[in-house]
């Protein structure tokens, strides 16, 4: 009887699902049409550590992410390098903004990026503007933005290579 | 559900919050569902929770083995960063090693374990699928529809198999061969999860092969008495 019982609960859930899936295609639509009047990515030009001078709308059509981090923080060194593999193998911009005002020296963002052998462009947000417009706390924090300048996804805490492929797949 | 709490230095995903009552409640349903069909003693019960607790410190730490070179240079980064898909396989394993060897000397034992840790597995993620649904086939119905119907069909088959008195290590071949077999011939031509992680087809088609020498030795046995 109890056996049963479960059985029509699980099977309730099941209906659930099929239902959410059907009508979730309308608000999907609903929700895009939203995104594209309020929630483009804002502009930011930053200095890269090589010394250009890097905007986010130097990508427009391309997929961006931009990741906020700093070297003293271990998920966001942790994470380095699947996003460096992540770069590597598909065709996603990424921006590294790195908190470079609280760092001990642009060194030693230097030192840690050579010592990772990163290729991306390692922005440098040393009064904060950029993590400021994306009102930005926690570090790691990712911002993936699609191809028509919208912010998709946002995500806080480390990511690993498989979670940014998910997200880049649906961008 | 990709909100956060902050508490102190600490982040808490609202995702985790639902994951974590998933579980409690996924097991809860599964409880009620062996309840009539196998009974469970209490030497099984703790069996199952160590068996889920060597899952759980695999999953998290297993990472440290899999990347030696970061994990000897900056180990407190590696923890920190998310557990994957194989960190989900290799705890997977190391659970069914640890439930094998401590029920070596009673096989009643070992198959009821595997069939309650089988249908708990089920419950838990149907319900995350419920919660967490995701796509990766175009139409109307998502790839987690498709797979909680099929979790459904498998407890479904559990119960009907009962009903008819099948032997529990034919139920359990059977499960295995259906959830292995399904999976892994799906996973050769789209992205299907185990809960949240897409895994090769390879590890489908082990549980698959288990499920048949599962099946294959309770044929065995049956022919010798």
């Amino acid at each position: 009887m109890r056996a049963k019982l479960v059985l029509f609960i699980v099977t309730g859930f099941v209906l659930w699902g099929i239902v959410d899936s059907v009508t979730s295609e309308t608000s999907a639509t609903d929700e895009t049409n939203q995104l594209e009047q309020t929630d483009l990515a804002p502009d930011f030009t930053l200095d890269s550590l090589t010394g250009e001078k890097v905007s986010l709308s130097d990508f427009k059509g391309m997929p961006v992410m931009i990741n906020f981090w700093a070297t003293w923080c271990p998920p966001c060194r942790a994470e380095m390098p699947d996003m460096e593999s992540f770069y590597q193998e598909t065709d996603v911009v990424i921006l590294a903004v790195n908190q470079t005002g609280s760092e001990s020296s642009v060194e030693a963002v230097e030192s840690f990026t050579e010592e990772l052998g990163l290729t991306f462009p390692i922005l440098l947000d040393e009064k904060g503007e950029a993590a400021a417009l994306y009102n930005v706390q926690p570090l790691p924090t990712s911002v993936f933005v699609n191809r028509e300048g919208e912010v998709h996804h946002v995500q806080v805490g480390a990511m690993n290579k498989e979670m940014m492929s998910r997200v880049l797949e649906e961008l | 559900m990709n909100e956060v709490w902050s508490v102190g230095p600490l982040l808490v995903r609202q995702s985790w919050v639902v994951l974590i009552l998933i579980v409690l409640v996924g097991y809860f349903l599964s409880v009620q569902f062996f309840y009539d069909i196998l009974k469970r003693k209490k030497e099984e019960s703790e069996m199952f929770w160590n068996g889920f607790f060597a899952f759980f410190v695999t999953f998290q730490f297993s990472k440290l083995v899999l990347n030696p070179s970061v994990a000897l240079s900056d180990p407190i980064a590696v923890l920190a960063t998310p557990s994957g898909a194989n960190e989900w396989m290799v705890a997977w394993v190391v659970m069914s090693v640890y439930l094998w060897w401590s029920t070596r000397e009673d096989i009643t034992q070992r198959l009821n374990l595997f069939t309650h840790i089988t249908g708990a597995y089920l419950h838990i993620e149907t319900m995350y699928y419920a919660f967490f649904p995701f796509t990766t086939i175009s139409g109307s119905i998502r790839t987690s529809v498709v797979l909680m119907m099929m979790n459904t069909f498998i407890l479904g088959l559990i119960y009907f198999q009962h009903r008819r008195n099948e032997q529990v290590q034919r139920v359990l071949g059977q499960v295995l061969v259906f959830y292995g077999g399904v999976k892994g011939v799906l996973s050769l031509f789209i992205s299907v999860r185990m809960l949240d992680y897409s895994l090769p087809s390879w590890f489908y088609f082990m549980i698959f092969i288990a499920g048949l020498i599962t099946l294959s030795s309770q044929t065995k046995n049956k022919e010798a008495s």
